[in-house]
């Protein structure tokens, strides 16, 4: 069981890596978008309980510095995906029962904007 | 290819003339000169680095220029800090730094403008000196950590070596000087000198689990402060862009780096100095990710983001 977890735990960062490579080549907006797909957040779950499992695991050998390693990364990612907004309609409106704005349209019209710029520097 | 008159060029090139006298005197074999030249160096180019500042008017740390001339300028004290590592305090080390020094110099010297830039307002963050700082020193360590896993990989280990110091780098012996599969108390007892470990006696597999251990210990100190510095980004992020993360190519790439070195320490914790090889080409790939991260994101027109303004 051990020997399973190291390895999928070794092929998990190893996809991870590979993933934020074609994220790259994908260009900022796309990468977001490809991100948030079901089997990206799903890649994301796993990689909280294989995190977890790995702070346990070293918490029993008590190995603290390795321990704590992977309880930061736990902390970041879990915060990350609670922030989400995937999490913002799901997990947020439930227990929060709000959710935080991120992102939004504001319209204005052009022409308006330069008049009341004008009419604040005549005055 | 550029030539500078300013006086910070004209002290990079004095720096590069030092180093390459390093060079011809390592190959000389006169090594005890070594850290006075690499200490020399230094000096000169701390002066270029004040004196730039002094020019621009912030911290010299926003154009490929300015970059790399902190980069070199920081190499020595990180390979003075290095050198207490045990199994570090070696001459290559020396002559590593000096190779390095040279490698980096290069590009500020004869291709990057040295024409100063006005700091655009997204930069102007208390936060720009420690993220950018952070990152420079986890470049300087793991580029280090790349040239002993360069020389670990290259070393010619036959299958007989390997079969028979198989009992000395096994990572579960009890033997406490046995320190991540690699026996310390042979090191000291044999090839302690004056001038730290005399690595060239040891048999082709000793020296390869050697320099080995060397690149691990650095990257353990590179690996935080390369963490650290996607940290402060991502804080930074919040006050620039309004968000932690924003699937920025660079952001993935330096990501990218972090999970490889993630691997290559998951790896090593698993097998040990079971496959040498293999953990060497593992740093050499992260550092590979990192040239990506520093050279072709900023330069590349494929990658068009938010960090464009570094290039």
């Amino acid at each position: 069981m051990k020997k399973l977890i190291s390895w999928l735990g070794l092929v998990w960062v190893a996809a991870m890596c590979l993933l934020c490579i074609v994220g790259a080549f994908l260009g900022a907006e796309n990468a977001g978008v490809f991100f948030n797909t079901a089997p990206m957040k799903i890649a994301g779950v796993g990689l909280v309980v294989l995190l977890a499992i790995g702070a346990f695991f070293n918490l029993l050998h008590i190995r603290p510095r390795v321990f704590l390693i992977h309880l930061g990364c736990l902390f970041v990612l879990v915060s990350g995906l609670w922030g989400s907004e995937t999490s913002q309609w799901g997990l947020h409106l439930v227990f929060v029962g709000y959710i935080l704005l991120t992102i939004g349209l504001f319209g204005y019209f052009a022409l308006e904007v330069k008049r009341q710029m004008e009419k604040g520097k005549n005055e | 290819m550029t030539i500078h008159y300013s006086i910070e060029g004209n002290l990079i090139y004095v720096a590069m003339i030092m180093l390459a006298a390093g060079l011809v005197l390592s190959l000389l074999r006169k090594i005890k000169w070594l850290p006075a030249v690499v200490f020399g160096a230094f000096v000169v180019l701390l002066a270029a680095w004040i004196r730039r500042w002094i020019a621009v008017g912030h911290l010299p740390m926003q154009t490929m220029f300015e970059v790399f001339l902190t980069l070199a300028m920081v190499l020595f004290p990180i390979g003075a800090i290095s050198r207490r590592l045990p199994g570090i305090r070696n001459p290559m080390d020396y002559v590593g730094d000096v190779i390095i020094g040279l490698i980096i110099l290069f590009p500020a010297g004869f291709v990057f403008s040295d024409r100063p830039q006005a700091l655009p307002p997204i930069l102007q963050s208390p936060l720009f000196g420690p993220h950018v700082l952070a990152y420079m020193l986890a470049y300087v360590l793991l580029a280090k950590a790349a040239m002993y896993a360069i020389m670990g990989c290259f070393i010619p280990t036959g299958k007989s070596e390997a079969r028979s110091s198989k009992l000395e780098t096994n990572p579960n012996s009890q033997n406490p000087n046995v320190q991540n599969g690699l026996s310390f108390e042979n090191l000291n007892s044999d090839i302690v000198s004056d001038f730290g470990f005399r690595i060239s006696n040891l048999p082709n597999q000793e020296k390869a689990a050697h320099y080995e251990q060397s690149a691990y210990l650095l990257a353990c100190l590179g690996f935080p402060l390369m963490c650290l510095g996607l940290m402060l980004g991502s804080v930074w992020g919040v006050f620039a862009w309004g968000d932690w993360w924003n699937w920025d190519p660079k952001e993935l790439w330096s990501l990218a780096c972090v999970l490889m070195y993630a691997l290559y320490f998951h790896w090593r914790g698993y097998f040990g100095q079971k496959f040498l090889r293999a953990n060497c080409l593992l740093v050499i790939l992260g550092f590979a990710f990192i040239l990506i991260t520093l050279l072709w994101v900023n330069f590349s027109r494929l990658f068009p983001g938010l960090h464009n303004y570094v290039g």
